[in-house]
């Protein structure tokens, strides 16, 4: 446990220095969307996906200062390293969401919209599960190949992905509309289904995490 | 324990290089030279010490443990300082500090602290100002602050000026001084070998040609001056 608590400081560290600059632009832009386009909760939704992609800033400035070399003197084994960094992202995505709210709800009284509700609810459970899913497949991948190899392929699995999901909702529209509809008559449900969903794509991916980086030579 | 390193029949196969055979010991409180040309071997049976890399067969002790069954134990003991820095540009010198103590159960802030004065680090500075001497020293720093028994250093002079570089093998005299510690040094300079190096093993082109003490070594080549000589010698394949 206690390697696991000094494997989140050391990603804090190594965050710090390279990502914190980052995640200030991430916050930026989505003010400036959210206020130009009337529409609060695009704060919210920007910031998070945004979030979940710098997030990957760790494995690039692993690669870059040859920190692998440092996890292989470390006394840690790495399915520590793995875990660590997984519930690293997970507080990361946390307090994003919170902090992204409450910049969405600043937005929402300095142009006058109103925003909370259901809407509010939907968007950070989405938004949180699009965090989750973000971090759920570029793990694995940088825990097993190099930064710069994958960088360039890493964003394929989200293009599929939302080709898919515009293809399923074109061929069959009834389906999103009792999605839709279930959520409306059960919102506490988009709490449920958005926390469990990100949960457990963490989890799957925190097994493969680990079989992954197992088999990689540090 | 006697040995701090106890290396048996240890083989590794990659496709276009491989180590055979490699045994030797380091007996505890005593200095290892590891010498050969670059690309004999020497990183590679490093990596292999750390468990960095998995070995075709063979068997690796590290102060009469398994290094792969006791790997966490091992390394609170073991201090590595490799030929390249490894940690992030952008952390101050006290940085360094907080990202990897935690890590180590005895690892002693006011020593640390003790090294950086003595070693004249500027506590302020950025990895990435410090030259290439100072990188050495502050893995030096970091590597001695956890009461190691082990110190394995991999190529820690090549690059660096001869003043730093003596510096450097004083600090290491001094370190195995209590005769309580070890160190296992790989270089392919010699003359720092002719130093401080109590015993020397000779790897060239991923098999070992000599390990023994280094009185034992100028004995075993007779008619040859010095280190340097027999490992040219070797390398041509004179002997």
């Amino acid at each position: 446990m206690n390697n696991i608590l000094n494997s989140i400081k050391l990603d804090y560290f190594i965050l710090r220095a390279s990502g914190f600059r980052r995640l200030a632009i991430v916050v930026v832009v989505p003010l400036f969307a959210g206020a130009m386009s009337k529409n609060p909760p695009l704060v919210l939704g920007l910031t998070m996906m945004l979030s979940g992609f710098i997030m990957s800033t760790i494995f690039a400035t692993v690669e870059k200062s040859n920190l692998n070399k440092l996890y292989g003197i470390l006394p840690i084994k790495k399915k520590q390293t793995v875990i660590g960094r997984y519930l690293f992202a997970l507080i990361a995505g946390v307090t994003i969401a919170a902090a992204a709210t409450v910049l969405a709800f600043i937005v929402s009284l300095i142009i006058k919209v109103p925003f909370g509700g259901l809407e509010l609810t939907a968007w950070l459970a989405g938004s949180f599960l699009v965090f989750c899913l973000l971090v759920s497949i570029q793990f694995p991948l940088y825990f097993r190949y190099d930064f710069s190899k994958l960088a360039a392929l890493a964003n394929l699995p989200y293009i599929v992905l939302v080709f898919s999901v515009s293809f399923l909702v074109r061929k069959h529209p009834e389906l999103f509309t009792q999605v839709v509809s279930f959520f409306v008559r059960s919102p506490y449900m988009l709490w449920i289904v958005g926390t469990a969903g990100a949960l457990i794509l963490l989890s799957a991916s925190t097994l493969a995490s680990i079989a992954l980086y197992n088999k990689r030579e540090l | 324990m006697s040995n701090a390193i106890e290396i048996t029949e240890l083989c590794k196969a990659y496709k276009d290089f491989s180590l055979s055979n490699i045994s030797f010991s380091l007996p505890v409180g005593h200095i290892m030279g590891f010498v050969g040309q670059n690309g004999a071997g020497k990183t590679t049976t490093i990596r292999l010490i750390l468990n960095m890399t998995s070995r075709s067969s063979g068997q690796i002790k590290i102060l009469g443990l398994d290094n792969i069954s006791e790997e966490q134990n091992i390394k609170q003991d073991i201090a590595v300082v490799l030929d390249d820095i490894f940690f992030v540009d952008a952390w101050k010198i006290s940085e360094v500090e907080k990202a990897v103590a935690g890590f180590y159960t005895k690892w002693n802030s006011g020593l640390f602290k003790q090294y950086i004065k003595e070693f004249d680090l500027p506590a302020g500075k950025r990895v990435k100002e410090l030259s290439r001497g100072m990188k050495m020293k502050l893995m030096l720093a970091v590597a001695m602050s956890h009461e190691a028994k082990l110190l394995i250093l991999d190529e820690p002079t090549s690059g660096i000026d001869p003043v730093a570089r003596d510096e450097l093998l004083e600090i290491l005299s001094a370190y195995v001084a209590d005769g309580q510690k070890s160190i296992f040094f790989s270089t392919h300079i010699t003359t720092d070998l002719e130093k401080i190096a109590d015993y020397i093993s000779i790897i060239d082109k991923g098999a070992l040609v000599y390990t023994g003490t280094k009185a034992g070594l100028l004995e075993a080549y007779p008619g040859v001056p010095s280190i340097d000589d027999i490992l040219v010698s070797i390398s041509k394949r004179k002997i």
